[in-house]
């Protein structure tokens, strides 16, 4: 990767084994990749950030359990908005997946860590978990009725076999375009700046610019960073909404 | 970006289906072609309905809604929350 000193603006996605027992240099199926372990510090900030936030449950609360609160309330009102009271039920789900990618595509912002988020295998992972999910919902809750769905409401009868293909594979297409959307943000911000901040050596005196450049652009990409999360989240309300009445 | 996105992921299903659908009836080209234009197609239906305001992707109306407007340009029903 390296050549003469200088780095690969790539080499921060590098899938690397934390504990290299056998096959060095090859990765297994069931390696402890550096992957994981991000998602482990994930998973356990985020626990921690809630169960130390609301330990005290203090009427007042302080500044863990406003923050805690703040995001309780904000998946809510973004659930009743969207699905109403009876999405309810299906708000363990969609807070994991924002807290999950948000401190995600959070921890990928501290220098010299990983953003698992920018790997399609997993963010299509978690798509194709909420799809999954909520086709066996909507089928669930409707049965065969779910297959009108396919059919566009006020549609004459004769362009039903031209819309119903259509239609059938722009809902395929919910996985891909879900979790393409959240790895093609990270992966591409994060090219962007290792790429800008490789100028910073090169020009010298000049290098001011793509300092203060890389400066602005590490702003904006925390705030993709949270947009994107809140992007999953409010698609997987909308497709639970879609699920839950059909059209 | 989710613009972009979304007629690339149709067009993904779309040529997918079509590629398979070949290899498994032996048609070579034909199924391809048929679903890239219907990929195509579902991938501009997408992104008319995220630009119409309607927000989500299939079938995005709300029953007793009139269908008659293609267009559904209801501020109430405005759930496109996209950046």
């Amino acid at each position: 990767m390296a050549e003469g000193g200088a780095h690969s603006p790539l080499e921060q996605f590098e899938i690397k084994g934390i504990f290299p027992a056998r096959d060095p240099g090859e990765i297994g199926t069931l390696d402890f990749t550096n992957s994981s372990l991000m998602m482990v510090i994930a998973v356990v900030l985020i626990s921690a950030f809630l169960i130390l936030g609301m330990r005290r449950g203090a009427l007042v609360p302080g500044r863990m359990q406003s923050l805690a609160e703040l995001s309780y309330e904000f998946i809510a009102g973004l659930i009743s908005e969207t699905v109403g009271s009876e999405g309810r039920r299906y708000f363990p789900i969609i807070f994991t997946l924002f807290m999950f990618i948000l401190v995600g595509n959070m921890l990928g912002m501290v220098p010299y860590s990983f953003t698992f988020t920018s790997h399609i295998i997993v963010t299509f992972a978690l798509a194709i978990t909420v799809f999954t999910g909520v086709t066996i919902l909507a089928i669930a809750k409707h049965g065969l009725h779910f297959f009108s769905f396919f059919v566009p409401p006020g549609a004459p009868v004769a362009m039903w076999p031209l819309l119903i293909p259509i239609e059938v594979i722009s809902y395929l297409s919910r996985p891909i375009s879900l979790s393409v959307r959240l790895f093609a943000n990270m992966l591409a911000g994060h090219t962007l700046l290792k790429v800008i901040a490789g100028f910073i050596g090169v020009m010298g005196v000049f290098g001011i610019l793509p300092f203060a450049l890389v400066v602005a652009l590490t702003g904006l990409e925390i705030l993709i960073a949270f947009l994107q999360a809140y992007v999953f989240a409010i698609l997987t309300c909308l497709y639970i909404n879609d699920a839950l009445h059909l059209h | 970006m989710r613009i972009g996105v979304e007629i690339v992921a149709a067009l993904i299903v779309g040529v997918a289906i079509g590629y398979f659908l070949d290899r498994w009836l032996g048609t070579k080209p034909w199924f391809l072609l048929l679903f890239f234009v219907l990929g195509a197609a579902a991938g501009f239906m997408n992104v008319f309905r995220i630009v119409g305001g309607l927000g989500g992707q299939v079938g995005y109306r709300k029953k007793g809604e009139p269908s008659e407007s293609e267009n559904g340009q209801n501020p109430a029903e405005e759930r496109d929350k996209d950046g």
